[in-house]
């Protein structure tokens, strides 16, 4: 498998993954509803396991929230500036993202192993509820918070990505308009 | 402090994420302040100012509105809209303003409303020979009145933050957000007068009653919303899921323009979205632990007490300090970072908590359509392709009936409080 055919299916993948959490979080929440009103007993566990998805979901879509400029930014100065020195700007910009990024990934790894050994209490209620007194082990809460190195490393690949094409555009003569236009056509 | 605030405002300049910038600035501040062991506080803050039930309705309400927007709703409430302002002077330009008033009950965010009603009405408005900066300026107030009708974002995280009822919040920003429209609407046919602005065409009498039928649904979303937390049906939560199943229900069964490949580029973006919203949620969650750290909100509230303890001048000086800091700070972050600000202050006003919200939330919605970092006026003036000095100026004077409002939300509690006394929980 080449790169780039690797990079298509992973984002494709992590795509229908984010489309299937937010799929999830829509049946166990409607689900709710209908057990309350329908069945008259409502699940332990949803609460709990909706506010988990909803970490999931945020971080792994960080990624795209970024590429699709949910995550808004000032645009004025490096409108305002030459080519080159709006590059710089980028790059440096750029940089600084990713070492926020990094430091949060490493960091929130740290977090993630010292708080997380508890197991976790929605899944062990499921598990209660599928296989009774001998339910295996649930997962601890460690895989909870792991959501948020792993958002924050990937999206730092993704900066880094970006500072590669603002180094390329630089070498190319090219400016950062050509760029934005060029995403425009390829960002979906 | 200062150290924090101008390293916000350096990142920001140079074109870094409002969210990194705040990041960025916390980073600074534990280096600078040798409190490298707070670090690994940093990820644990983040995922606990996200980690919460409330916060479920926001991928939920704008999933419901990206659904809706995505079924084709915003052309409907247009058309309707324009049978209702009819053949008058500066027609399309009420029209504006009425369909982001009936938009405002499907999105809830200024953001979004922006975009949905700009594609729209700023091409339409320029075709019928408006100036762009004006459609675009006028698109931008109107989109403050999306967060100040249900379902709307800001208010949902001022009532997770503060413990207030979602359901009186939203009753609450009701009769303000009717009150700025009106206001924007004097304006708007005021303005036609005087400019000459051109006269819309007729809607044939026969397309009438059809296209009321048809923007029907958009305009009964904040009536389940609101009725089902306030009548006990539903929590906020599950109220968000079931708009979500409305407006599904409502754009594959009665509009049939849904299908599954929108279904799925809808369940798509309200992820992203909702992670552009949580990621800023999460850096503001640090920076107001860092604020706590240095004792801030204290002296910032002791600063206002010794200017005055009368709550008539804290008000207004509050409001003071959330407009400047609304010219900075996206609305959600700054919600998040001047609530410890607020709680200390609160106490004094002698204002009710609801009423409280609503103007707080008001207040920092303008912030969104002033530069700066006036996030709806960045999106208009792109969607109009018109420079955005020119659109900070022609927006001047609906900012203005926006303070006015503000003023009325902020000193008569009559406002705010007579549909949640209406409708008691």
């Amino acid at each position: 498998m080449t790169i780039s055919a690797f990079h298509h299916a992973f984002r494709t993948g992590l795509k229908a993954l984010l489309v299937a959490l937010v799929a999830l979080l829509l049946t166990v929440m409607v689900a709710q509803v209908i057990m309350r009103y329908g069945f008259n007993s409502s699940l332990l566990w949803s609460e709990e396991l909706c506010r988990y998805l909803l970490i999931w979901a945020s971080f792994l879509a960080m990624i795209f929230a970024y590429e699709r400029g949910e995550i808004a930014a000032l645009s004025i100065l490096a409108n305002a500036l030459p080519r080159v020195p709006a590059l710089m700007l980028a790059i440096l910009g750029s940089l600084l993202s990713v070492a926020l990024c990094l430091t949060l990934a490493w960091y929130g790894y740290v977090f993630a192993d010292i708080a997380g050994s508890q197991p976790i209490p929605a899944f062990s209620f499921i598990l209660e509820d599928l296989f009774g007194t001998d339910a295996p082990q649930a997962p601890r809460v460690f895989w909870v918070y792991f959501a948020l190195p792993l958002g924050m490393t990937l999206l730092s690949l993704r900066i880094v990505a970006d500072i590669v094409l603002f180094a390329r555009a630089w070498a190319n003569g090219q400016s950062l308009d050509d760029l934005a236009a060029h995403d425009g056509g390829s960002s979906l | 402090m200062t150290l924090y605030l101008l390293s916000f405002l350096g990142f920001m300049v140079i074109g870094i994420p409002i969210a990194f910038s705040l990041g960025l600035s916390s980073l600074t501040y534990l280096i600078v302040n040798d409190q490298l062991h707070l670090l690994i506080g940093f990820p644990q803050k983040m995922i606990a100012g996200i980690d919460n039930f409330v916060l479920l309705t926001i991928p939920f309400f704008i999933l419901a509105g990206n659904l809706m927007n995505s079924a084709d709703l915003t052309r409907q409430i247009v058309r309707f809209a324009q049978m209702l302002v009819g053949r008058v002077r500066g027609g399309l330009a009420a029209v504006n303003v009425i369909a982001s008033m009936m938009f405002s009950g499907v999105s809830g965010a200024a953001t979004a409303e922006a975009s949905a009603i700009g594609s729209v009405m700023i091409p339409a408005m320029q075709r019928d020979g408006y100036k762009p900066e004006y459609a675009a300026a006028l698109t931008a107030a109107g989109s403050i009145l999306g967060p100040l009708v249900p379902p709307s974002l800001a208010l949902i995280l001022y009532g997770v933050l503060t413990g207030t009822s979602i359901a009186d919040l939203f009753l609450a920003g009701i009769i303000p957000a009717f009150a700025l429209c009106a206001g924007l609407l004097v304006y708007v046919l005021v303005k036609a007068r005087r400019e000459d602005h051109p006269l819309p065409a007729a809607i044939p009498a026969a397309e009438r009653w059809p296209l009321a039928i048809r923007a029907l649904p958009a305009l009964l979303l904040p009536v389940i919303i609101v009725g089902g937390i306030r009548s006990g049906v539903f929590t906020p939560t599950e109220a968000a899921a079931v708009a979500v199943v409305y407006a599904l229900a409502v754009g594959l069964l009665i509009y049939r323009t849904l299908n599954a490949r929108k279904v799925i580029a809808s369940f798509y973006e309200a992820a992203t979205m909702t992670a552009g919203v949580m990621l800023i949620v999460a850096m503001a969650s640090m920076t107001s632990f860092i604020l706590g750290i240095e004792n801030i909100p204290r002296e910032i509230a002791a600063q206002m007490l010794g200017i005055s303890t009368e709550p008539f001048v804290l008000i207004l000086l509050l409001n003071l300090v959330l407009l400047v800091l609304g010219l900075f700070l996206e609305p959600l972050a700054a919600l998040v970072l001047v609530m410890p600000i607020l709680n200390e202050l609160f106490p004094l006003l002698g204002i009710d908590p609801v009423q409280f919200g609503v103007m707080v939330v008001l207040n920092l919605m303008i912030g969104m359509i002033t530069p700066p970092v006036g996030l709806c006026l960045f999106i208009v003036s792109a969607i109009g392709k018109t420079p955005l000095e020119r659109v900070a100026v022609a927006i001047l004077p609906m900012i203005g009936i926006s303070l006015i409002i503000l003023a009325l939300v902020a000193f008569v509690p009559a406002l705010t409080l007579t549909l949640p006394g209406l409708f008691p929980g």
